[in-house]
């Protein structure tokens, strides 16, 4: 799904600070402010429109507390990329 | 074209192999760096005693090469190629008891055994090689290390994000051509774990190399080959599945996201995602 899907990327908390001001480039920079703006310590996926409009995202800490066995995080990580495409349509 | 590599290199041939290894030159928290006052709150926050002075555990955090000149033969190379026959673009495990004299050139704590907070990690540990090309006179080979250094008995420890390395193979000579192993220099590259805390860092430089021979090894010409970037692709999607999702670079995203009306699904973290410095 996430290869079809959607546009996937990484980027390190540290890093942000430097393509907000515009390291590479005013498209990354927008991007940057975004991720920054809605990020929880210390690993965060996010959904974003191709416009950069905030979806929604999964704070990996809270995520891993609300299903601590492992074999059930992969269904729940499918399940809200899923919820995240029907909210990208509405949107 | 299936090339067997039993016992290719047989020779008791000396070669020698040199080490380079810079400070710490960036991290997160610094916890390499702390003040007296910094390492002495570490300390003291443990339930165990720690003998151990400040000036110490600031030389700890940036050692030196163990052997900054090593000297290897031809059959301790053996480790890194296929047990018997292999295909271009075939991967292997490597042997952990082999590939260790070379980690112990940086530091006799080098270890494969990978703990995270005290906890074997199992899932984080191997080391895969991959054949990249082939000709009737050479082959080359590379290869991806995970491991650690426990830099003193306290468990200070060092946890490199990988180690790229790469071996051209002599094979009408039976013997290496050009041998190196580089932890890739990108900020961050370096898990720094001690007083049980953790720290992302950046190490610029620390590598083995054979000393040149005067042959220039990337003008060979090969018959049967794949790019680089797609051996080191096989070897990372080996050790972790995610490296099968296409990850773009962040400075491309908005403009591929826009032309094919694709959402972003991007991951935000505190360390580097496809390896082991976080």
């Amino acid at each position: 799904m996430l290869n079809p899907r959607f546009v996937n990327t990484w980027v390190l908390l540290r890093e942000l600070p430097d393509l907000q001001d515009g390291a590479k480039g005013a498209a990354a920079a927008a991007l940057a402010t975004k991720l920054q703006e809605h990020f929880v310590y210390p690993v965060d996926p996010m959904i974003l429109t191709p416009e950069l409009a905030f979806i929604q995202h999964l704070p990996t800490n809270e995520f891993n507390k609300s299903f601590p066995i492992t074999k059930e995080r992969k269904s729940q990580y499918f399940r809200w990329l899923k919820s995240s495409l029907a909210q990208v349509d509405k949107h | 074209m299936i090339v067997n590599f039993s016992n290719v290199l047989s020779s008791t041939a000396g070669m020698k192999v040199q080490a380079h290894w810079e400070p710490i030159a960036d991290a997160t928290y610094n916890l390499h760096q702390p003040t007296q006052e910094q390492f002495d709150r570490l300390k003291a926050r443990l339930p165990e005693p720690v003998n151990m002075e400040w000036e110490q555990a600031l030389e700890l955090f940036n050692p030196k090469p163990a052997h900054p000149l090593k000297n290897y033969i031809q059959t301790d190379f053996q480790v890194f190629l296929p047990p018997s026959t292999a295909n271009v673009g075939d991967i292997w495990e490597l042997d952990p008891e082999g590939i260790l004299p070379f980690l112990c050139q940086f530091h006799s704590g080098a270890t494969t055994e990978i703990t995270i907070f005290s906890r074997r990690t199992h899932r984080s540990e191997g080391s895969k090689a991959c054949l990249r090309a082939i000709s009737p006179n050479y082959a080359e080979i590379v290869f991806r290390i995970h491991a650690q250094f426990v830099l003193d008995a306290s468990g200070i420890r060092l946890l490199p994000a990988q180690f790229a390395g790469r071996l051209v193979l002599n094979r009408k000579e039976r013997a290496v051509a050009e041998f190196s192993l580089v932890l890739p220099s990108r900020n961050s590259n370096v898990d720094v774990n001690a007083f049980r805390a953790a720290d992302v860092a950046f190490i610029p430089r620390m590598e083995l190399s054979t000393l040149s021979n005067g042959l220039s090894t990337h003008e060979i010409t090969w018959e049967t080959a794949i790019t680089e970037e797609e051996a080191r692709k096989k070897l990372a999607t080996a050790f972790y599945r995610f490296a099968e999702i296409e990850w773009v670079p962040i400075e491309d995203t908005v403009e591929l996201a826009k032309g094919t009306n694709r959402p972003i699904h991007a991951l935000v973290l505190f360390g580097t995602l496809d390896d082991e410095s976080c």
